[in-house]
């Protein structure tokens, strides 16, 4: 049997491109035999003629001979799958508006959904590139249930090594910067400082050279410095002779031990990697390290934080031995090991998640459009099945061949759908903000595409093949008679919830990108605290021991900002370190004097120069602003903002009061946002000339120092003249990035932004869906009704009479979608209520706005079936079936 | 097969007449009219092959290998397609004559009188 059937697929294989030439030797073959039959009627007595006649009549027809014989020339398979596809694509051709919008919408469900899964999936989901970086936590604390980053001191991470039972390795790491020296321009380079464990613990081996070692982990160990790949080729030519060499950071020798292979990231992103050795003396107590472990093969995360939470207790004992930290909230605090991803990602968790719920429902509508689609098309081809079923076609050979055709249109959708997500991928990561995480690893997922290509062609094909099942079970004869137009109003209805339901999923989308859009408005107009029109930002280092005080910086800075007035169109210029207004900064801990039982608290810091207020617009409430006068050998002052002397000083006058640390508050100012939408945080105000030489270079090492040049106009048009003077001043100052205020602010509202930009996208793609979606379904059931209208305008109906009834359906379906889409909307926009400001997820404005929108867009699909119906001819339409 | 349409289950048809073609063809090489002659003759005129199902026939068993094919010359100079046994053919045959010989043997008992 199975030689047979190798025998048989052989044979086939031998036919196929032999089918000419098996032609014409069949038709001698049968010649021949024809012609033998004749001649023996003739030799029988027969007239020749009479016996060619007898000879062909005997033998019957040849077309079932050579119907059979063909058969076996070839692949049944392949001839009907060959003629499915011509004849699908027939069909398709000669429907050009169904085939343009069901590729489309497929392509665009296909598309946008695999573009943002693959960002958000790059961003939140792709784990670490380290090994087993499942295996990875962060010791961190829970507050109330709620995870929060917690950084430890020198002592505390010893507590942590001494206390290791479910890690195999711990490590310490710290956010660091230096000006590295030596190359041809001075350059600020990221570093991070980390424990001797920390590349073990990644399971990343250095390139060349070695790791740190324990002993270089101590307080005044050796400086030492391990290279990125990327430093390492670019400032040292990829040479590798540079172990052992000594780099300037800071002014200071550094010895290269080692060099990272290509591709490496560390925790936090670095240019070079040096020791925690000299973190210790400073302030704070030497820390903010961030902890990391790695889990024993065993040990799973729960159990290393139950471990960790145990510990709470001995812990509180040992470093709060004063008990400042009241019980009650010593009992809501407890320890443990969270995943190291998460923690790197919250603050972008809800937003890509709610993102995630976006494209869930994009995908959702581009299915239901399909099957919409699908399902008014089905209705006109009742016919076209019927008739093919009376000429012989079998049930399953009619349901094979849409299902065919349905296959093709959902691979060409497909195609198209795999073409936007690699667009719409590149433009989307174009427009994100620059901090995304692990941005450079986004690329399109395969999975993500399979996926939503699977689903969406999935409800393509089971909507367009259910209909020919049904239609092979109808009466024929019924079907051919009625012009196979008019099926049973069940799937009319079905057609018309679901257009329903994608007008009430686009309401969702649409209100939520409305409110988005509302909040990025109130953001816009929020007054900052400062004046950031004509205001250049440059961003300069002084780290290093080159200027020993603080009365040295000072001097450098007033050096440098004298030059700096002198260039035609500025009109202030100043200093100001530890933070720009509406970015991150410093923050220190402070006591009033004389308070006694008033505990300390911490604010936010700023070094600045006296012009500081000035050149950035910020209102002098009360007081005065720091002179020149004010310098380190005279009485310490300080600034303070409305929020510190609110919050702090409980009415009493500022001006005159003191810092337990001896500064007097000789000024008060208006408030400055850190955050749009939040309130500006106390803040105090030192002057440059008194500043604490160690804690500065400590907060730069945190945050850039800049350079603030308030100008007539177009401020980055004097870029390179200010450029020009710091550098006179010193010409080994590094000097970072260069913005107007402007940018900055539009720049801290970027990921809302971008996130606005991305939801109101899909409001707009579902919008076109939906749209499309009723056009559909109008125009199928217009053209069913088609006899009805005629009828109605024999009787005296008018033009416009048939416009109301149309768009009268047009709009219940609409207004159905609408209710059930504002209920949808009110139950999940509280998800979103983490985003927005200035607009309550239930805001009525943006609900009206947006019915009002559909409602509009709903009509005007509908109006041009509606001028259709209303002009066909009612002889035309009563003859018409 | 018969000129007498009404007749068994075409199955059991088909079958026989895969099995005539199959018996003729072992006594040697011939084209498909020469096999249908045979037949005839040598069933002393009871049966004559329906023409329509020959080549049909022919060319199936073709296809599974049983026969092979080849153009030739015939008696009188025509050129015609003759068909052979292959072993497999041969093997089949052999396979088919004995269930066929059961099957008589089978029938002529239950119909025996007495």
């Amino acid at each position: 049997m199975f030689r047979e059937w190798l025998n048989a697929l052989w044979f086939r294989l031998k036919s196929l491109p032999r089918r000419q030439q098996l032609e014409h030797d069949l038709d001698e073959e049968l010649e021949f035999h024809l012609a033998m039959s004749q001649q023996k009627l003739v030799e029988q007595g027969m007239p020749p003629e009479e016996a060619r006649y007898a000879a062909r009549r005997a033998f019957g027809n040849p077309a079932q001979t050579k119907e059979t014989a063909r058969d076996l020339w070839t692949f049944r398979f392949l001839e009907t799958l060959a003629q499915d596809l011509r004849y699908g694509l027939r069909q398709l051709r000669r429907n050009p508006g169904f085939t343009a919008v069901a590729v489309l919408t497929l392509a665009l469900g296909i598309g946008a959904n695999t573009a943002i899964f693959s960002i958000v999936n790059g961003v939140l989901l792709e784990p670490l590139p380290y090994y087993e970086p499942q295996q990875i936590v962060q010791i961190s604390l829970l507050y109330r249930g709620q995870p929060r980053n917690m950084n430890f001191s020198a002592r505390q991470f010893d507590f942590w090594k001494s206390h290791a039972e479910p890690f195999q390795e711990l490590a310490a790491t710290t956010e660091v910067g230096f000006n590295l020296g030596g190359a041809s321009r001075p350059e600020r380079v990221k570093a991070l400082r980390v424990s001797s464990g920390y590349f073990r613990l990644l399971g990343v081996a250095p390139a060349l050279g070695r790791e740190f070692l324990q002993e270089e982990d101590r307080t005044g160990g050796p400086d030492v410095a391990i290279l990125s790949h990327v430093l390492w080729e670019r400032d040292f030519g990829a040479n590798p002779k540079v172990i052992g060499r000594s780099i300037p950071l800071d002014g200071m020798p550094f010895t290269v031990v080692g060099v990272m292979p290509a591709g490496f990231e560390s925790t936090s992103p670095a240019d070079l990697w040096t020791t925690i050795g000299q973190v210790s003396k400073t302030i704070g107590g030497g820390g903010n390290y961030t902890v990391l472990a790695r889990l024993k093969q065993n040990v799973s995360q729960t159990q290393a934080s139950s471990y960790l939470s145990s510990l709470t207790r001995p812990y509180i004992e040992e470093f709060d031995p004063n008990h400042e930290l009241s019980d009650k909230v010593a009992k809501q605090i407890s320890f443990a090991a969270f995943p190291y991803s998460y923690i790197v990602t919250r603050s972008q968790r809800v937003p890509l998640l709610v993102l995630l719920g976006a494209i869930g429902f994009v995908l959702l509508i581009a299915c239901v459009n399909v099957a919409n689609l699908q399902m008014a098309r089905a209705a006109t081809r009742n016919r076209e099945f019927a008739i093919r079923s009376a000429m012989g076609a079998g049930r399953l050979r009619i349901v094979r061949q849409v299902f065919t055709e349905n296959v093709l249109l959902g691979l060409l959708g497909g195609a198209c759908g795999l073409l936007l997500a690699y667009w719409g991928l590149h433009s989307l990561l174009a427009l994100a903000p620059t901090d995304l995480p692990h941005a450079a690893h986004i690329a399109l997922d395969g999975w993500a595409l399979g996926f939503t290509a699977l689903v969406a062609m999935l409800s393509g094909i089971l909507f367009g093949v259910a209909p020919a099942f049904r239609t092979s079970r109808m009466d024929l004869s019924e079907a051919i008679k009625e012009g196979g137009e008019r099926g049973t109003s069940g799937r009319y209805r079905l057609g018309s919830a679901l257009a329903s339901a994608e007008v009430s999923l686009s309401l969702v989308l649409l209100v939520g990108s409305g409110l988005l859009l509302g909040t990025f408005i109130h953001l816009l107009h929020i007054n900052p605290g400062f004046d950031p029109h004509n205001v250049l930002s440059l961003q300069i280092w002084t780290t290093g021991p080159q200027f020993k005080s603080g009365t040295g910086l000072a001097n450098l800075y007033e050096d440098a900002l004298r030059r700096i007035r002198t260039i035609p169109g500025v009109q202030s210029a100043a200093v100001v370190a530890a933070g720009l207004p509406l970015e991150r900064g410093g923050n220190d801990y402070v006591h009033i004097a004389g308070q006694k039982d008033a505990e300390g608290f911490s604010a936010d810091y700023r070094e600045i120069t006296p012009a500081y207020f000035r050149t950035l617009g910020i209102p002098l409430l009360q007081g005065r602003s720091f002179t020149m006068a004010d310098s380190a050998d005279t009485q310490k002052v300080i600034i303070v903002n409305a929020a510190f002397a609110r919050e702090h000083l409980h009415g009493r006058d500022p001006i005159g009061e003191h810092l337990r640390s001896g500064e007097e508050i000789v000024g008060v100012v208006g408030d400055v946002k850190s955050h749009l939408d939040e309130p500006a945080p106390p803040t105090f105000f030192v002057p440059m000339a008194q500043v604490n030489y160690q804690s500065d270079q400590l907060f730069q090492g945190w945050f850039p120092t800049s350079v603030l040049v308030r100008t007539g106009q177009n401020p980055m048009a004097l870029t390179r003249e200010v450029e020009t003077n710091l550098r006179k001043a010193d010409p080994h100052l590094p000097i970072g990035q260069v913005r107007t205020m402007e940018e900055v602010l539009s720049q801290s509202i970027a990921f809302r932004r971008f996130l606005m930009t991305l939801i109101t996208a899909f409001g707009g793609f579902s919008l076109l869906l939906a749209a499309v979606g009723l056009y559909g379904v109008i125009s199928y059931s217009m053209s069913r009704r088609t006899h009805e209208i005629g009828i109605r305008m024999a009787l005296g109906a008018v033009r416009g009479d048939v416009l109301k009834m149309v768009i009268g359906q047009g709009l219940k379906l609409v207004l159905i979608g609408v209710v059930i889409g504002v209920a949808e909307a009110l139950a999940l926009t509280r998800f979103l209520s983490s985003l927005l400001y200035g607009v309550k997820p239930s805001d009525p404005l943006t609900f009206i706005a947006v019915s009002l929108i559909l409602i509009a867009v709903a009509l005007l699909a509908c109006y041009i079936p509606a001028r259709r119906a209303a002009k066909v001819d009612p002889m035309v339409a009563l003859r018409y079936e | 097969m018969m000129q007498d349409k009404k007749e068994r289950s075409s199955d059991l048809v088909q079958g026989t007449l895969d099995m005539l073609i199959l018996r003729t063809l072992a006594r040697g090489r011939a084209h498909g009219y020469a096999i249908a002659e045979s037949i005839h003759l040598k069933s002393e005129d009871v049966l004559r092959v329906e023409e329509s199902a020959l080549y049909p026939a022919l060319h199936r068993l073709e296809l599974r290998g049983l026969l092979v094919s080849e153009w030739g010359i015939s008696e009188n100079n025509r050129r015609a397609k003759y068909y052979r046994l292959t072993a497999m053919g041969r093997k089949y045959l052999e396979g088919e004559l004995e269930r066929w010989n059961r099957m008589t043997a089978a029938i002529a008992r239950v119909m025996e009188t007495a």
